[in-house]
């Protein structure tokens, strides 16, 4: 029998902790049955009207949600009882008076430790276990047994109890690694939140040391969460269930835990008793940790407010908060380990070696020594690369880098998501692999030589230079070598025209595999599509295109042909032809994730989730302009017609701030306009055009109900050969 | 029999206790006396196996001390500061020990309560500290195991109560030879009930001995001489202790008693008296036989 009555009976008076239970108890109630009744209220009466299969499906979720991981309450409420309890039970190792009263009892320390672990648990476990029993009573009074599921009772049961047990033996260890209560919190409160926000603070440097490092490759929120038993409790809430692929991990660890709780609970010095720390050995392995920490996080901190530099010093910022918290949090250990606020000035020589290891790596990471930005793969090593530029000459105005939004953008309706950036593809064959590697070393060589011209320069020269703009390209590639081995590196804001990698881009957007991945709505489904919207972005009526009875008819529309057709335009444009030729109009798709079924209304779509693809129209897009025709899609005007416009106005806006307007209503001067320029709506579809934003053109049409268009200078109009003068 | 062979414990570069050996033998109470800090608490603390030993051994009738159920399970612990539970009243402490120790006699520790006039349904927390200590004194006392070990028990308990305490060892010494270590500051204190005694000090055992042992060989006299005499006129008496008060002299010498008498009434004293030896007065001659100065011990 493991509870004799009068040793550590759990709810006696002897070694028993009541008030542990009756606090849980109370707590709980409200996590449990008081938030179900809340939460279910609303659907007192589901099985009155026709609604009601559709209600009893969502009081399904919510008692899902309720008896599952997801009860955000009970996650809270088991989370801290977990540890006060464990705080409590083994509170007496941190009093001297109780350590000798019990140590010199014949109760082997063994028992002794799984006696009040015991205790400790089943003062919670039973109160958790009482409130759930009144919730289901709730839920049975309010008359939706019917819709209880077992299977999330126990599920979510099993899952609270395991991250209990987790959390209460992290607890116990933190509380006899120390010999005083508040320690012993701190310490939980350490090892629950160090290890997510030392491996954020990692990534946060490791991405501020090596721009070339490609943090979103690496996943980080794993290591992350499986550092710490509260972010991995949380997770699982989250997705309410814990995986089966973790879930012998996680019965390993908690084993793992208990078996170090036990362990040092044995090996525990009794006269460790009011002490800071009970084993001496330990000091270091926590001085050490908690110093680098601290290290980690202030500088990246000092970094975040203070900036990249510090009285002109690089990474000063940096440096000064990362030795700044080493040596703090060394010196705080070193008082609260021996009590004595003069404790700091014995451990110097510690100290001392801490900092010059502190202030070596980052010097390493700092200058680089392992030549991380500099490494690009050989192409003989590489079977493939996937390559997504993020920036194509994006330009800096008014001191920020401006983005152009790429031509293709997702929108998940379930997830409001919209993926600003340009899709990856592949390369896999030589010429594509070289190609890559090639624009690769020609970032690198820009940004270091960018860095070059901002060191050797002033404050100010390293800012914007006196060119308005400045293209900036960037991309990020995976590699994929022929080992097996996978290298990420990211090449962004590296100040490069697009003319410099022509080359490269030539033979890039001619590969299959690269474009297979650049358009991907062509690897959709047909019949899980729908055409959305056709936009010209010089034609006014294009907005009344979405309400036209023609268009929202989808019904008995085949869109293969226009599929086909689109798919055989856009995949032989070359990035010679985009820099000559802007976009004038686009279309967009719906790709329905869940398929479409026959008979389903224009509402039931509305209401799924789906992808979004636009995708830019050339003028060259015959075969797809056919198409369109085919489909009733032929009376549109792709391009503004000098003859429809009355005048243009320029706005322009001076180096000394001035801002003037000038009028050009002259046939010929509307014609030069329309030629050396570009409509704005296209801006955001083709950013192979560079232009002037601070010129900008209004067109007025003769039309008085048409709306005005805008339209942007060309930096570098077909042409003028790059002259930029219009 | 408990048994310590070179026993240290360290806490941190604190030596408490260095190489202590002693044997203490079961039936008797063994007083352990030393000043603040000599190791005394440190020492009784390894004897009921809270503390480990860092080198050295404890043990009671050959069997390990330390994490030991079988043998902790015939010593109990009294801390100088008793530790009860939260809000706990005798009774429920009664009902705890009796949970612990098997043979814990609940009919005679409320016998005792009720002589000591202790309510066993009051809240412990209200009672004085004098109060606690009997309590503890009684709750060890029935638990009726052969070895019981008390961190200056007597302390802050009154002087009736004292004696009490005393004469409840000395029953049990005789009644069931209870072995008793008891530790204290106080040399007079222990006078009355130990029969074996030990002196620490900086962690070392100056020396154990039984007490009569100690005290055998030792004479005390006082004597009036119609003249002035010295210590050198004593030679060939093994003289331990020479004090002068006008005409009476105090003298302890070491020796046979009837040899020492005949030898001092050839000297002629106008008055002598044999009197009894004190425990301080065995200790300093030993002491000063080991090369300290008692007096510095306890100052």
């Amino acid at each position: 029998m493991i509870f004799k009555p009068s040793s550590c009976n759990p709810l006696g008076r002897a070694g028993g902790k009541p008030w542990v239970f009756a606090c849980s108890f109370v707590a709980y109630f409200f996590a449990l049955p008081v938030f179900c009744a809340l939460r279910l209220q609303e659907y007192l009466h589901w099985q009155n009207g026709a609604e009601s299969a559709l209600a009893g499906q969502k009081i399904a979720g919510v008692l899902q949600e309720l008896f599952g991981l997801a009860n955000a309450p009970v996650l809270i409420v088991t989370a801290a009882g977990s540890l006060m309890a464990a705080w409590v039970y083994f509170a007496y190792l941190n009093d001297k008076k109780q350590v000798d009263f019990y140590h010199a009892l014949p109760i082997s320390r063994r028992k002794m430790f799984f006696r009040r672990s015991a205790a400790a648990l089943l003062s919670l476990w039973s109160a958790y276990g009482l409130n759930l029993l009144l919730a289901a009573a709730v839920v049975y009074a309010m008359g939706m047994g019917s819709l209880w599921q077992w299977s999330a009772v126990w599920s979510g049961l099993a899952g609270h109890l395991t991250f209990s047990l987790a959390l209460f033996f992290t607890a116990v260890l933190a509380t006899e690694l120390t010999g005083m209560h508040i320690l012993s919190a701190a310490l939980t409160l350490f090892f629950l939140g160090a290890g997510p926000s030392a491996i954020w603070s990692v990534r946060q440097l490791a991405s501020c040391f090596y721009p070339s490092y490609y943090a979103d490759f690496y996943n980080w929120q794993a290591p992350a969460l499986w550092s710490s038993p509260l972010a991995r409790y949380i997770l699982a809430a989250g997705e309410n269930q814990i995986p089966p692929a973790d879930r012998l991990w996680i019965a390993g660890g908690i084993a793992l835990l208990a078996l170090a709780a036990l362990l040092l609970h044995l090996r525990r010095p009794s006269e460790a008793a009011g002490r800071s720390i009970a084993f001496p050995l330990a000091e270091p392995l926590l001085k050490y940790p908690a110093a680098l920490w601290t290290a980690l996080i202030l500088a990246m901190l000092l970094q975040e407010i203070g900036g990249q530099t510090l009285a002109g010093l690089p990474y000063g910022w940096l440096l000064f908060g990362a030795l700044i918290g080493g040596v703090l949090a060394c010196q705080v250990a070193e008082i609260i380990f021996q009590g004595d606020f003069k404790a700091g000035k014995s451990h110097l020589r510690g100290l001392a070696v801490f900092c010059l290891a502190l202030v070596a790596v980052i010097l390493m990471n700092i200058f680089d020594i392992t030549g991380f930005n500099r490494f690009v793969p050989a192409p003989e090593q590489t079977a493939q690369v996937q390559i997504r530029f993020d920036g194509v000459n994006d330009y800096v105005y008014d001191g920020y880098y401006v983005t152009n939004m790429s031509y293709e953008y997702n929108t998940d309706a379930s997830a409001q998501n919209i993926r600003r950036e340009f899709a990856q593809g592949t390369l896999d064959t030589e010429e594509g692999i070289a190609a890559a590697i090639s624009i690769q070393k020609k970032l690198i060589d820009a940004e270091q030589a960018q860095k070059i011209r901002e060191r050797q320069g002033t404050a100010e020269d390293a800012a914007i230079e006196a060119e308005p703009y400045h293209s900036y390209t960037g991309c990020y590639l995976l590699y994929t070598l022929k080992d097996g081995r996978q290298i990420a590196r990211k090449c962004v804001y590296a100040p490069i025209r697009l003319t410099d990698i022509a080359e490269e881009l030539d033979v890039i957007f001619r590969s299959d595999s690269f474009l297979d991945g650049q358009y991907t709505l062509f690897q959709q489904a047909p019949q899980n599509l729908r055409l959305d919207d056709i936009a010209s972005f010089a034609d006014y009526r294009y907005n009344q295109w979405k309400n036209d009875p023609l268009f929202l008819k989808w019904r008995g529309r085949d869109l293969a042909p226009l599929l086909t057709a689109f798919e055989a335009d856009i995949k032989s444009l070359t990035p010679d032809y985009m820099r000559q030729n802007a976009p004038v109009g686009s279309l967009s798709f719906r790709c329905y994730v869940q398929g479409i079924e026959d008979g389903a209304s224009l509402e039931q779509l509305n209401g799924q989730t789906y992808a979004y693809y636009t995708y830019p129209l050339y003028p060259c897009f015959s075969q797809t302009l056919a198409a369109l025709a085919d489909l009733g899609y032929e009376d549109i005007i792709w391009q503004d017609r000098p003859e429809d416009i009355r005048r243009i106005v320029l706005y322009q806006t001076h180096e000394d701030g001035r801002e003037t307007e000038t009028v050009y209503d002259t046939s010929e001067e509307i014609e030069r306009i329309l030629d050396a320029s570009v409509i704005s709506d296209m801006l955001q579809f083709d950013p192979f055009i560079e232009v002037d934003y601070d010129r900008y053109y209004t067109v007025k049409h003769l039309d008085q109900d048409r709306y005005d268009t805008t339209r942007y200078g060309r930096l570098d109009p077909p042409d003028a050969g790059g002259s930029g003068n219009h | 029999m408990i048994e310590t062979k070179d026993l240290c414990k360290s806490f941190g570069d604190l030596k408490a206790l260095d190489h202590v050996s002693v044997s203490i033998r079961s039936g008797g109470v063994f007083g352990l006396v030393g000043s603040n800090g000599a190791g005394k608490s440190t020492f009784l603390r390894l004897l009921s196996g809270i503390y480990r030993p860092d080198s050295g051994s404890v043990e009671i009738d050959g069997k390990r001390v330390y994490e030991n159920q079988a043998v902790k399970s015939r010593l109990v612990f009294i801390a100088d500061d008793p530790y009860f539970f939260p809000n706990a009243t005798p009774r429920e402490m009664e009902e705890y020990y009796r949970g612990v120790y098997a043979a814990f006699d609940g009919q005679r520790f409320r016998k005792f309560l009720t002589a000591l006039d202790l309510d066993a349904g009051r809240k412990i927390s209200a009672f004085s500290k004098g109060m606690k200590k009997q309590l503890a004194v009684l709750l060890a006392l029935c638990t009726n195991v052969p070895y019981l070990y008390g961190d200056e028990t007597m302390d802050g308990l009154d002087p009736v109560m004292r004696r009490a305490v005393k004469s409840l060892f000395a029953e049990e010494v005789a009644a069931r030879g209870l072995t008793a270590v008891l530790s204290s500051h106080n040399l007079r204190e222990l006078e009355d009930i130990c029969d074996h005694i030990g002196l620490l000090h900086r962690g070392g055992l100056l020396l154990a001995q039984e007490l009569d042992e100690l005290k055998s060989g030792l004479h005390k006299v006082q004597a009036v001489f119609p003249y002035t005499v010295y210590p050198k006129a004593f030679e060939g008496m093994q003289l331990t202790s020479f004090k002068q008060s006008g005409r009476m002299y105090t003298m302890i010498f070491r020796g046979d008693g009837e040899e020492i008498r005949r030898r001092l009434e050839e000297k002629e004293p106008v008055y002598m008296e044999m009197l009894p030896v004190s425990l301080e007065e065995a200790f300093i001659y030993e002491t000063e036989v080991a090369g300290y100065d008692f007096q510095t011990l306890f100052l």
